[in-house]
């Protein structure tokens, strides 16, 4: 029987007790590990929002809503004069119509024709989407021109739609795309992809292929907004200017700064309560080490005595106390990270407000969604972050039993024998 | 030539509690020669007679003096000697038997020789054969709790045994036991002594057992006296 046996028989010499506190670090592990994944990715997730959102700027007619309401179209030769605006990484058309359905709700569906292979970008008051297919496919180059569509999933509910059923576009009373009501030629279209944005007004949307869309409407060559791309952020008060003096005022030039703005403070708020919950789940695992060995070494000090006076070395005490610790710890810490893999994902949805099954915004609401359900989360915990948190919550727990087993072993053996 | 196996001179032991200190004993000065036998030592509570026995098995330093056992002085040793010491030299039974619950009878026995790096198969012969000396072979793989208090002390004799040192220190080994088991402990312990050639040193305030030992002491007033 060896110092290192002896000491990983002894968490469970105290059965109640030793697994009350396996449940509490694996509980504190668990929880460290889904925080920091959920911190990571917001982290992420604000960096590559901000990034898009300050590189894009947004071009519309003077005056126009974005909506498919307001002032007439922007003719399509605009595209010519952006093109020689430097600093351009990329440039994307969308015609925006705008349905009516009293039948419906919301009662008012934008339909977007959105060149294929370019990012699906829904019509918003302001607020930050992200669009994920959810369903079926993104668009193609092969489907330019042709009837398919990819529609939101508060559409398809509406309307008991799936990937491959077909509806007919426009279905509702009135149409309209730049300030006029719009003639449009009925054509049944069939759903590849179904998406889901953040928000109810935006999983009520509708995107076909532009050539499509502008077919379906009679609108050739008309297009409601230009997204301009900027090829890094330190360009794009330049090409904003440049961009104002093509169009001299008949554009309005918007930049991302003001969404950059809400996002990020949205996303601060939530990343300072989650490294705060990340500190807190730390500090809990801290003291239910210390806690642990305070206790342990406390009500063995006398068996400390004991062998001592059978001749084991200090060194051979502590080991077999920081052994003790140590598989205390890595069977919680095992268990933690066991747990974070089976209800960690469902953990984190549920307390960012996201759906519990498939991490999607539910989107039957009306409204703003939070903002938190823009972050797709990396729930897979890496190899590296597995032995991270098992070397950490080792070298922890050593550690942490240095002090009570070095105040155990100060006492002379005569002392620790007399202790009850 | 001097044949002490234990020697204490003028060892004095003080304890300090809040702005009082304690003489436990005081300016104590005793010899014990000849091994083999079983020796008594007695006196009244509070007397010192635990701090004595600490003292000669090194599990507490004498404030000023010498404890001198087999010519070496324990007062000298190091922190690490002073382990080789317990180890080698000497080996205790306590009053509460103080086994480790959660190992086996046998691995009580065996721990003292992992303590000493004595091979596992050794260990195991010989604690198998300690067991025998105090019948309890039957008992080897039971947990100290399940067993009776006679039964946990004769383990304990069995453990104080394991590194074969030359003196056994009991400290009321009889104290939470019946007189008939009590009686047994102290035969055990005397025969030990004899038949195993160790120096046995118990102490105790049963005046059966000083009638039974080879020699007995009364410490008093810090004066160790024989009687």
């Amino acid at each position: 029987m060896s110092a290192f046996s002896r000491g990983t028989r002894n968490v469970y010499r105290n059965k109640p007790r030793g697994l009350v506190l396996i449940l509490i670090l694996a509980l504190s592990v668990g929880l460290f590990v889904g925080l920091s994944q959920a911190t990571r990715a917001l982290t992420t997730q604000t960096k590559n929002l901000t990034r898009i959102l300050e590189n894009t700027i947004e071009v519309r007619n003077a005056g126009a809503t974005g909506m498919g309401q307001g002032v007439e179209l922007i003719p399509e030769q605009d595209v010519v004069g952006v093109k020689t605006v430097e600093h351009i990484s990329q440039i994307e058309k969308q015609l925006l119509v705008r349905n009516v359905y009293s039948e419906y709700f919301p009662t008012i569906s934008i339909t977007t024709g959105n060149e294929p292979g370019k990012p699906l970008r829904v019509a918003t008051h302001g607020e930050p989407a992200a669009v994920r297919i959810i369903a079926g496919r993104d668009f193609t180059e092969q489907d330019q021109g042709q009837n398919v569509a990819i529609i939101g999933q508060v559409y398809a509910e509406n309307r008991d739609l799936t990937v491959g059923a077909t509806f007919l576009e426009p279905g509702g009373e009135k149409a309209q795309a730049g300030g006029q009501e719009l003639e449009a030629v009925i054509t049944e279209i069939e759903v590849v992809g179904i998406f889901t944005s953040n928000f109810a007004f935006g999983d009520n949307q509708v995107f076909l292929p532009l050539k499509t869309a502008q077919r379906i409407y009679g609108l050739d060559g008309g297009i409601s907004v230009l997204w301009v791309t900027v090829d890094e952020i330190g360009n794009v008060e330049a090409v904003e200017t440049a961009l104002r003096d093509e169009f001299g005022g008949t554009r309005d030039v918007l930049t991302g700064q003001s969404k950059v703005r809400f996002v990020s403070q949205s996303f601060d708020r939530i990343l300072v309560i989650g490294k705060i919950s990340l500190l807190l789940s730390l500090f809990v695992g801290a003291l239910v080490v210390i806690f642990t060995m305070v206790l342990t070494t406390q009500e063995r000090i006398k068996e400390i005595g004991v062998l001592k006076a059978l001749g084991a070395s200090n060194w051979e005490v502590a080991f077999q106390f920081i052994v003790e610790t140590s598989t205390l710890v890595l069977v919680g810490s095992v268990l933690g990270l066991a747990s974070y893999s089976t209800i960690g994902p469902t953990l984190i949805n549920s307390l960012l407000g996201l759906d519990t099954q498939t991490g999607i915004q539910p989107g039957i609401e009306m409204g703003l969604a939070p903002v938190s359900s823009l972050v797709s989360i990396e729930y897979t915990l890496q190899p590296s972050v597995i032995v991270l948190t098992l070397l950490a919550t080792l070298a922890f727990a050593v550690l942490g039993s240095l002090y009570p087993i070095w105040r155990a072993l100060s006492l002379p053996p005569a002392e620790a024998l007399r202790y009850e | 030539m001097n044949n002490d196996i234990i020697s204490l001179k003028g060892v004095t032991k003080e304890f300090r509690q809040g702005a009082t200190i304690i003489h436990a004993l005081k300016d104590i000065t005793w010899n014990l020669s000849n091994t083999g036998k079983m020796v008594a030592v007695v006196g009244p509570s509070g007397s010192g007679k635990t701090t004595f026995l600490n003292l000669v098995g090194a599990l507490d330093v004498p404030t000023s003096g010498q404890v001198i056992v087999d010519g070496t002085n324990i007062a000298d040793l190091t922190e690490r000697e002073l382990t080789k010491y317990r180890r080698e030299k000497v080996g205790f039974v306590f009053q509460n038997y103080n086994l480790i619950p959660n190992l086996s009878v046998l691995e009580n026995i065996m721990l003292p020789m992992e303590f000493a790096r004595t091979p596992k198969r050794e260990a195991l012969a010989r604690a198998l054969g300690f067991l025998g000396d105090v019948n309890l072979e039957h008992r080897q793989k039971q947990k100290p709790p399940t067993l009776s208090g006679g039964e946990q002390q004769r383990v304990a004799i069995a453990r104080s045994l394991a590194n074969d040192p030359d003196i056994i220190l009991a400290d009321e080994p009889t104290g939470n036991l019946d007189s008939q088991t009590g009686a047994e402990i102290i035969g055990l312990l005397k025969g030990l002594a004899h038949s195993k050639n160790k120096t046995v040193i118990i102490i105790t305030h049963d005046e059966g057992i000083v009638k039974i030992a080879d020699e007995h002491f009364m410490l008093r007033n810090s004066k160790l006296t024989e009687v």
